[in-house]
């Protein structure tokens, strides 16, 4: 095994270790499911040991990101924002995972950390014994003596992580059947707005990173970014933009009470599974309603965000049923997302393709949302590549006069932009295709040095 | 329309980049899980040019790593199947991209709603779905807030005669052994109706939506 697949072994692992974390707050003690993803986290651990000839495995948290041998892992760095919570409020700069290290120490670290009342474990002068009184003699922590010496991480990555946590904890009390953390989420989503106006790629660039979890979190972070940047191109106030963001954030909350046998099921779903899976909009508008302050717009798109305009879909209503506004702009938004997501199992599609797929359904979608998401988002969004007519390659770097008329700057090309299919730019030439993002990188290097 | 004259960064030197090695799995593992370029939200911003050249080679290294290395996809062959049926199912042809554009470029641009529009009337359906078909605690306030709903006229004068006329009939139309034994729906039909008489009485027509 080379480097590069044994660095993978370590991302897993830490995934592994937010997992445990995960279990022991959702499931019973001694669940099996639990047990054999504690096992082969353990496993992962020992082939990455076997496989790069060392004695251990080393965590270092620094600045709200996981690193291994001084290399950070974004995408474990996102979406384990739990697990690098509790650390930070430990204080632990670091683990070390030695050779021998049992699904059983898993366990119990991740009790530990879950434990509030064993956060003077963590304390440096109690930490050694602490740790070998609980039975981890083959892991060891190191801890900052001060509390707080981390500088706040006052970026993107705080910000995305900020938004998956709310996502993250709201799935999980409403699981448990907890009480949500609404405060939060309108923090995180003010934070989200705050970005919007200042730096906003940055909070995208993160929010397509892979979300394969428990939760599909990342499919909720950039179904709201999307929502919310096409509320704030209509022209909407800051109070209702913090609405359609919560609401969106919070759509897909009813998966909290779907099993994850049949959320993450590969291949055709069975009547039975099926029934189940369209349950969530309900349990979605079930478990907002039970909420304290839970604003009715939330309610509303978390029951009908699978509804069509004239009320096609599911669930099945016991009326027929009328999506407001709002569950008309996070639909748009919703199947948008799913169709130019990318997953191990299907291709992706390019934004255009999705939105000519979304037109061939077009009795499915408010027409008047799906224009304003194209003249916001469009079809050819700035910054993909695409393919003229003429052959040559290009990148999309503005909105044109028409959806399919992008400007754009050649490959190998004059630096200046120009209009496709615009007298005296680019005259006589059209977008032939978009490119999908594994094309680009071909076209990307080309473009640079062109 | 606001137009980029030129591009806002410097231009990046015609050598390729030097980090030739692919970079560590752990960015490896973060595949990007969405074929949004990531400056949809930043149209203007100054980082866009660099961002996205990063990000295009270490996308590029990361697929010939994983080629070299042999994916290791315990599901490969469950995933090619599915995958099989999901590129027909969104097969694109470019009659059809066509079309949207013709579409999108014919269509008026109409302004959507207001966002606050229908909540309130999707907040009544969804009250009356949830107090007939719900369960536990959310059942409970649903009906509460139902009940309250019934006997605030004016609430239901607000609501507009489509959505009472809607509400009043779909009541109507339930099976009676079904969810039309539910009493909070046959007091909120017998609101909506007397809702819609007194608006009708009343010199303030009621909107009609279009």
């Amino acid at each position: 095994m080379n480097h590069h697949a044994s660095h993978a072994d370590a991302a897993r692992f830490v995934r592994g270790l937010d997992e445990a974390l995960l279990d022991l707050e959702l499931l019973p003690p001694g669940d099996p499911e639990a047990e054999a993803r504690r096992d082969a986290t353990v496993a992962v651990l020992s082939r990455y040991i076997e496989a790069r000839g060392v004695l251990e495995l080393e965590l270092h948290f620094a600045a709200g990101l996981v690193k291994v041998d001084g290399e950070p892992l974004i995408e474990q760095s996102l979406r384990g924002s739990r697990l690098l919570g509790r650390l930070r409020a430990r204080n632990v700069r670091s683990l070390r995972f030695e050779r021998g290290t049992t699904a059983r120490e898993l366990r119990t670290l991740a009790e530990l950390l879950l434990d509030e009342r064993q956060v003077d474990a963590f304390s440096p002068a109690n930490l050694g014994a602490a740790f070998l009184r609980l039975g981890l003699t083959h892991v060891s922590a190191r801890c900052e003596r001060r509390p707080g010496v981390e500088s706040p991480r006052p970026d993107a990555v705080r910000g995305y992580q900020q938004l998956a946590a709310v996502v993250q904890d709201n799935h999980i009390a409403a699981a448990r059947g907890d009480e949500l953390e609404l405060a939060d989420t309108s923090g995180a989503v003010e934070g989200a707005m705050r970005w919007m106006a200042t730096r906003p790629s940055d909070l995208l660039a993160l929010a397509s990173y892979e979300d394969v979890d428990r939760f599909t979190v990342g499919h909720s972070v950039r179904v709201a970014l999307l929502a919310m940047l096409v509320a704030r191109s209509v022209g909407v106030d800051d109070e209702m933009l913090r609405l359609v963001g919560s609401a969106a954030l919070l759509h897909d909350i009813g998966k909290s009470k779907v099993p994850s046998s049949i959320l993450f099921k590969r291949g055709r779903l069975d009547d039975d599974e099926w029934r189940a899976m369209s349950e969530h909009t309900r349990h979605g508008a079930e478990i907002l309603l039970a909420q304290k302050g839970v604003h009715p717009s939330a309610v509303g798109v978390a029951f009908s965000h699978h509804l069509s305009p004239a009320g096609a879909g599911y669930p099945n209503a016991v009326l027929p049923f009328m999506p407001s506004s709002m569950s008309r702009l996070v639909r748009v938004c919703d199947v948008f997302e799913a169709l130019t997501a990318m997953r191990p199992y299907k291709p992706e599609l390019t934004p255009a393709e999705a939105l000519a797929i979304m037109h061939r359904n077009r009795a499915d979608f408010d027409q008047r949302w799906l224009h304003a998401f194209v003249a916001a988002i469009g079809a050819y969004p700035v910054g993909s590549f695409v393919e003229l007519t003429d052959g040559r390659f290009a990148m999309v770097v503005a909105h044109g006069p028409r959806a399919n008329r992008p400007v754009v700057r050649v490959v190998g090309g004059e630096l200046s932009d120009a209009v496709v299919g615009v007298p005296g730019e680019l005259e006589d030439v059209g977008v032939l295709r978009g490119l999908r993002r594994s094309e680009s990188v071909v076209a990307g290097p080309r473009l640079l040095v062109g | 329309m606001e137009r980029p004259s030129r591009w806002s960064t410097p231009r990046p030197p015609a050598t390729p980049r030097t980090r030739l090695v692919p970079p560590p799995d752990g960015f490896a593992a973060g595949e990007q899980a969405s074929s949004l370029p990531t400056s949809t939200f930043g149209a203007r911003d100054p980082e866009v040019e660099r961002g996205l050249s990063e990000a295009a080679g270490d996308v590029l290294l990361r697929f010939l790593a994983r080629e070299a290395a042999g994916q290791d996809d315990e599901s490969a062959t469950q995933s090619a199947t599915s995958g099989r049926r999901e590129d027909a199912r969104n097969a694109v042809g470019q009659d059809e991209l066509t079309a949207l554009f013709e579409h999108l470029h014919a269509a008026p641009a109409e302004p959507p709603d207001d966002l606050s529009a229908d909540l309130e009337a999707e907040r009544a359906f969804v009250l009356a779905d949830v107090a007939a078909a719900g369960d536990g605690l959310a059942r409970q306030i649903a009906s509460r807030e139902l009940q309250a709903f019934s006997t605030d006229p004016l609430r239901l004068v607000d609501l507009g005669r489509e959505v009472l006329v809607r509400l009043a009939d779909g009541i109507d139309t339930l099976p009676p052994a079904g969810f039309g034994s539910c009493a909070l729906l046959r007091v909120l039909r017998i609101a909506a109706r007397r809702a819609l008489a007194e608006a009708t009485r009343s010199p303030a027509p009621l909107e009609v939506r279009e």
